[in-house]
């Protein structure tokens, strides 16, 4: 039973004069629980697809059912409301607001959910603690390492407990051993049964994953499971 | 409920990262509706006061060299200073004539403290529709005084006490007092919110006996005080009687002021027993030597026209200031919203519906306008309150502070809609956004 399945998904951008075809009928299907790398060329579409999956995109041909449902055709705010209840995005340049604290960041999902004060302040320090920031929940942005910075985010892809967590290279914007800590989270995440997409260049990171998607030119090149390699130091066990 | 609320705190927020821009906005607003208010109450209290006025009293006579609007001002509100006098015969006359229903005299020459010492007769207090707080009514002595609630107040009088006037109305110290001639206070009135509040009514001989052995000193006074009456009504005369004045005789009565001691009169109002005979009245009593007779609705309408004029400059001016104040709000408004387009696309891409980030910018503009629409009236009515007090105790114009006027309805709703349609502005910018390019941005 798959969690999410796009067939022959195709995304073409309408630039005036002429058509450009970026997905040209993508088959994907990815079930709950696991955790795949998308790796591709620059410009090979990752980026397209990824929005797609989470729901920011929608395609120009083709089906993408998430969770049963066909997400082709929806409103915009019934999209908005998928991506604020089944989709945890993390991105590469970790889009947190500067003037508000770690914890503010982790609650924007629920502000305008009608979810009490009370109850976001609870649910956030959960999340914070989860990816071992609590000591941190009141500090800015500007006061965190950009490695602290990405946990930050990431608690906030979790806070609503999503279906699935898609991450668009996490570790581009970080140096390769705090890039090896977060991967080390996703693991952990990964481990609680958390359903996971990321993107990356690096095969060091891809590694972390247990299904490996290629894309090249808006194709799916090659789609391979294979044995997770064995972190190189043992996790760092976060607080629960 | 809780989505609402929500939104409303967001904006609240954002507002209070730009406190200051909120704070200039809110107060721009604010300023421009206290300046709405205070016209719009001065101008209603300023035309109630007038008509009730010349509804009582439709016409009246004073003298032919006087700007008719310098004739009302002094009789009805008596700002301006009386000018020039008329014979009591002409009173008489008016008051045996058939056609006439009621008819006051006015003698106005001195005043306690700058309020006037107005003579008059007993009808016509017993005519005022303002009953006594203390005392009687009781003019039947010619030291015998009614005072307006006001008056009786400021001058700390009350019934029985004595007091004196001094000559000329504006209360200056170095004035000549008229020590010799005392009146006991017999009757104070209730508060009425009219000119009556103000005044100190006295019979009107005794206007005349005060002045009568005095002509010496008051000769002097009078030809000082004269030049300068010249001066005031020849611009009067110029805007409102141009064409209708002969030079010569304006000259004559000029230079003959008779003394007050020779039964003279400021002016008469005239109630005549039936509309129609008012323009024939106007025009009978206008024939007689330095005497005109003004239809007093007809010189209001004029009043009214120069009051108009200046009300018309302050409300264009009242506007501007509306205009920039909301212009100011829409700059502040864009600007924050250019500032955080990127977390307006974190937020689209965090699963928020356009809708809710539409109304967050719509729920500030509202409330940096509701704000200002809030400070404004409170401030411009309390400022009313505090100003009509002191404009009803300098002129007896009631001013109802509380009183919604239509200009500040106006007012209140152009800001409102307003804020709407910037609202509106929010809510586009933030649908055009591109929330994946944002997102994307480094
Ligand atoms: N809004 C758009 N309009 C036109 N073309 C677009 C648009 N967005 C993306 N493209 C094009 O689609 C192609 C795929 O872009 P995409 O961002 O998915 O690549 P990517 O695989 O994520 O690359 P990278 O590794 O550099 O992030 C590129 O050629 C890009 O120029
Ligand atoms: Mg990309």
């Amino acid at each position: 039973m798959s969690l999410l399945r796009c067939i022959d998904l195709v995304k073409a951008y309408d630039l005036g004069r002429h058509r450009l075809e970026v997905l040209h009928g993508v088959n994907l299907s990815v079930a709950a629980g696991e955790y795949v790398a998308v790796m591709g060329p620059s410009g090979s579409g990752k980026s397209t697809l990824m929005n797609i999956l989470g729901c920011l995109d929608t395609p120009s041909s083709g089906q993408y059912i998430l969770d049963d449902l066909a997400v082709a055709g929806l409103s915009d705010d019934a999209l908005a409301e998928i991506r604020n209840s089944k989709i945890g995005f993390v991105f590469q340049t970790f889009n947190l607001l500067a003037r508000q604290t770690a914890q503010d960041n982790v609650e924007l999902p629920l502000i305008y959910a009608g979810v009490p004060a009370s109850e976001r302040r609870k649910k956030s320090m959960r999340a914070l603690s989860r990816v071992g920031l609590a000591a941190r929940a009141h500090h800015r942005p500007n006061e965190l390492s950009g490695g602290e910075r990405q946990r930050v985010a990431i608690a906030r892809a979790l806070i609503n407990e999503p279906s699935i967590l898609l991450a668009d290279e996490p570790t581009g914007n970080l140096d390769s051993k705090t890039g090896a800590e977060i991967m080390r989270l996703f693991d952990e995440l990964h481990a609680e049964n958390n359903t996971i997409i990321i993107v990356t260049h690096e095969e060091d990171i891809a590694h972390y994953a247990h299904r490996v998607v290629r894309l090249r030119d808006g194709n799916v090149e090659s789609d391979e499971r294979h044995a997770r390699r064995a972190p190189a130091m043992p996790s760092v066990k976060v607080n629960l | 409920m809780t989505r609402l609320r929500s939104i409303v705190y967001v904006a609240w927020r954002y507002l209070g990262h730009r406190r200051l821009a909120t704070t200039v906005s809110m107060l721009a607003i604010a300023a421009s509706l206290v300046l709405v208010i205070a016209i719009g109450l001065m101008n209603l209290s300023v035309k109630r006061a007038a008509i009730d006025s010349s509804l009582r009293y439709p016409l009246v006579i004073g003298p032919k060299n006087v700007g008719v609007v310098q004739l009302i001002m002094s009789t009805i509100f008596q700002i301006d200073r009386p000018s020039g006098t008329i014979p009591y015969d002409v009173f008489e006359a008016v008051e045996k004539d058939g056609r006439v229903a009621a008819a006051v005299p006015m003698a106005v020459a001195d005043s306690v403290r700058g309020y006037p010492i107005v003579g008059t007769s007993r009808a016509y207090l017993d005519s005022l529709p303002i009953g006594v707080k203390a005392g009687t009514i009781d003019l039947s002595d010619e030291h015998d005084a009614v005072l307006g609630a006001e008056a009786a107040y400021r001058n700390s009088l009350n019934v029985g006490d004595t007091f004196t006037g001094t000559h000329g109305l504006t209360g200056d110290e170095e004035a000549h007092h008229h020590e010799e001639f005392g009146y006991v206070v017999r009757g104070i009135l209730n508060e009425s919110g009219t000119p009556s509040d103000t005044s100190i009514y006295v019979p009107v001989e005794s206007i005349w006996a005060v002045h009568a052995g005095h002509h010496h000193p008051h000769d002097d006074h009078d030809e000082d005080e004269h030049h300068e009456e010249v001066g005031d009504h020849d611009e009067d005369e110029h805007h409102e009687e141009a064409g209708e004045h002969d030079e010569a005789e304006e000259h004559d009565d000029d230079e003959h002021e008779p003394a007050w001691g020779d039964r003279r009169l400021t002016a008469i109002l005239v109630r005549p027993a039936s509309p129609a005979f008012t323009a024939i009245l106007e025009r009978e009593i206008s024939t007689r030597a330095g005497v005109q007779a003004v239809d007093t609705a007809r010189a209001i309408r004029r009043l009214m026209t120069y009051v108009s004029k200046g009300e018309r400059m302050v409300e264009a001016f009242s506007t501007v200031t509306l205009a920039v104040a909301i212009a100011m709000v829409l700059v502040t408004l864009v600007m924050s919203l250019n500032e955080r387009r990127r977390e307006l696309a974190l937020m689209r891409s965090l699963g928020v519906r356009q809708g809710t980030l539409g109304a967050v910018a719509m729920a500030e503009a509202l409330i940096i306008c509701l704000g200002g629409v809030i400070i404004g009236t409170a401030l411009g009515h309390v400022l009313a309150a505090l100003g009509g007090r002191l404009i009803q105790t300098r002129f007896g114009i009631a001013v109802d502070p509380w009183q919604i006027t239509r200009m500040e309805t106006g007012a209140v709703i152009l800001t409102l809609v307003a804020g709407q349609v910037l609202a509106l502005a929010g809510m586009v910018f933030t649908a055009r956004m591109n929330v994946i390019e944002e997102i994307a941005r480094e």
